[in-house]
């Protein structure tokens, strides 16, 4: 396969996403900074806060996922898109790069910040390894949210998936409190990083990254009518 | 921040604004009174640390408290706390809108990351180390320890018993984490229609203003304990948006609204007096010693406690500017000089100062002295490293731009 990328049009186009969304990034970010202060007040209002935490980031990343993919295929933008110099390659990147930086960097911020609450505070270390895996997961949520939509655009798959995914946030937490390597340490002053958890997190790696190269293996096969 | 600008006035986006009078007029001229308040309130700060050392009521939680005490300084001390800060959250508010004004959002942001972000994420370690490392030494050398010097020899000497450490805080630079949350909110809310509630607040008269903007601090202030804490938690504090946020929300309004501050001008007596007044309520209720974690105070002094902080905090803040407005509008080269180096001062004076207390704290002089010779060598000490090391340099660049 010769390709090469179109690293202008791609450059645009992130831009372009960037700047749709910046209304929505501000939304659920002051979201997020409202969460993030609500943690220190108290018990309920430490898991109160930490569900609102994570809710934000769920719904950012879904939102952007149905404002930029899902909407530009029903406003008629992506044929727009497509009929530009620009193969299917070229789109999927700049779709990855757009998305991907307007989830991870709320992502990071929000799971860093987790991670020093629970370094800083009281709350006994053993907790961490559970939190990684939840934030990966959510991570995994997304990004199978994100492969979904690029392949299919279509909005009922999409959804279904944002749904699917969504259902198994508490049968997966409830599953990985009962692995006996992980749920004995929870409430332990030190991580214990096994085996177990260090399998768990090196697949959803691997699910994440299985999940972003099957978009782009799709858009690879499409071919452009220019 | 240069106060100087040209005439160009721009909303959120970047796009021309029709300005208001007051917006248009702040944009023309450097406004002193504003500059030389933030200066004040910050070398206010720089008394009041000072004066904690010899404060009764914080003797069991600051690390250089010392033997001499005088109740005088609690009095002084805990008056100026109430309204030092807000009135600089307001000002804050006010630059705040006069950059967005001037250079656009972007223009706005890349200036406080510049002037408030960067200095925070450089000096915070830097100060966290310099306040460890004289702390360290004064352990083993001080001999008439405070309290809290004595409970970290103990800890040190018996580290099996000693209580878990603290997490770790902002200290005194609390305010620039708190500025960079603020404003990230100014950007994050200009996406938002605020036209009609400007319109509510336009038409509010003074006296109904002095009545309402307290009464909104309310909730923010109930969620902590009198005598205000400082939010110096890496966590964002809720109590901090509800209430400095709010005097910086204040300030930004005030840039576009015409003429705020002369409504206020034939009511500034009446202001100070009754804020006087509250504050003798409010220090009879006050707890003569402070602990933390604060002990739960019962629900009708924390009730008054707090309308009396939020009314002294409001009313004292409109005094403040109305009497900066009128003695302190006009260019001096001695309060230019002091506006300029007060940022540099305020940001090394905690450790300075603890470095000097625990010096003192073994002298057999009372607490007067101890306080003017540890304020005097600071306030020198700050001067001199900001001719010397910050004026002319990248620091200097950094803190107040470069110098014409």
């Amino acid at each position: 396969m010769n390709y090469s990328l179109n690293a202008p049009i791609v450059k645009i186009l992130i831009h372009k996403d960037w700047y749709l969304l910046r209304k929505l990034i501000a939304l659920y970010m002051t979201g997020a900074l409202l969460a993030l202060s609500f943690i220190s007040l108290g018990e309920w209002q430490f898991v109160m806060g930490t569900t609102l935490l994570f809710s934000m980031v769920i719904g950012l990343g879904n939102h952007q996922l149905t404002n930029t993919i899902i909407n530009e295929r029903k406003e008629q933008t992506l044929p727009l898109i497509m009929s530009l110099p620009i193969a299917p390659s070229d789109y999927v990147v700049a779709k990855l790069i757009a998305n991907m930086t307007l989830f991870v960097i709320p992502w990071g911020v929000v799971v860093s910040a987790t991670i020093a609450v629970f370094l800083l505070t009281p709350i006994p270390d053993g907790i961490l390894p559970i939190t990684i895996i939840g934030a990966l997961y959510f991570m995994l949520c997304y990004c199978l949210t994100w492969s979904v939509g690029m392949i299919s655009e279509s909005e009922g798959v999409v959804l279904f998936v944002m749904v699917f995914t969504n259902c198994l946030i508490g049968p997966m937490f409830y599953i990985i409190f009962r692995v006996p390597d992980i749920a004995q340490y929870v409430w332990s002053p030190e991580p214990h990083w096994n085996s177990t958890a260090i399998s768990i997190i090196a697949c959803l790696l691997a699910l994440i990254v299985v999940a972003i190269l099957a978009a782009f293996y799709s858009q690879a096969r499409k071919e452009t009518f220019l | 921040m240069d106060s100087t600008a040209e005439s160009r006035l721009h909303e959120p986006s970047g796009t021309p604004l029709v300005a208001t009078q007051s917006a248009e007029k702040a944009l023309q001229q450097r406004l002193h009174y504003l500059d030389n308040l933030r200066a004040l309130a910050m070398i206010a700060g720089v008394f009041f640390h000072a004066a904690l050392a010899y404060s009764p009521m914080l003797n069991t939680y600051w690390l250089s408290a010392d033997s001499q005490q005088s109740p005088l300084v609690d009095v002084v001390g805990f008056f100026m706390h109430l309204f030092r800060m807000p009135l600089f959250f307001l000002i804050a508010g006010f630059f705040a809108a006069y950059l967005v004004a001037k250079r656009g959002m972007k223009g706005f942001i890349g200036n406080r990351a510049k002037r408030v972000l960067l200095p925070f994420v450089i000096f915070m370690p830097l100060c966290l180390w310099a306040v460890a490392a004289p702390l360290l030494a004064a352990v083993h050398t001080v001999e008439n320890k405070s309290p809290v010097l004595l409970m970290i020899a103990n800890a040190l000497a018996n580290p099996a018993d000693a209580p878990p450490q603290p997490p770790p805080t902002t200290m005194h630079l609390w305010f620039l984490y708190v500025l960079v949350f603020l404003y990230f909110l100014t950007w994050a809310l200009s996406y938002l229609d605020w036209s009609w509630v400007c319109k509510k607040f336009n038409a509010i008269k003074p006296l109904v203003f002095v009545v309402f903007a307290p009464l909104m601090l309310l909730p923010g202030l109930l969620l902590v304990s009198s005598p205000l804490p400082a939010p110096d938690s890496f966590l964002p504090q809720l109590w901090a948006f509800g209430f400095f946020g709010l005097f910086f929300a204040a300030g930004y309004w005030i840039f576009h609204r015409d003429n705020f501050l002369e409504q206020f001008n034939a009511y500034w007596v009446y202001l100070l007096l009754g804020s006087l007044l509250l504050y003798a309520i409010y220090f009879h209720f006050i707890p003569e010693k402070i602990i933390v974690p604060a002990p739960p105070t019962e629900f009708t002094t924390h009730i008054v406690l707090k309308l009396c902080e939020a009314f002294v905090a409001v009313c004292m803040t409109l005094v403040c500017l109305v009497l900066g407005k009128r003695f302190l509008n006009t260019p001096s080269r001695s309060m230019r000089f002091m506006a300029d180096s007060s940022y540099w001062i305020y940001i090394i004076h905690v450790p300075l100062l603890f470095a000097l207390q625990y010096q003192l704290m073994d002298q057999e002089w009372n607490w007067l002295s101890k306080f003017v010779v540890s304020l005097g060598l600071t306030l020198i000490i700050g001067v001199a490293s900001y001719v010397l090391l910050v004026r002319w340099t990248p620091i200097g660049w950094m803190l107040n731009g470069k110098k014409k």
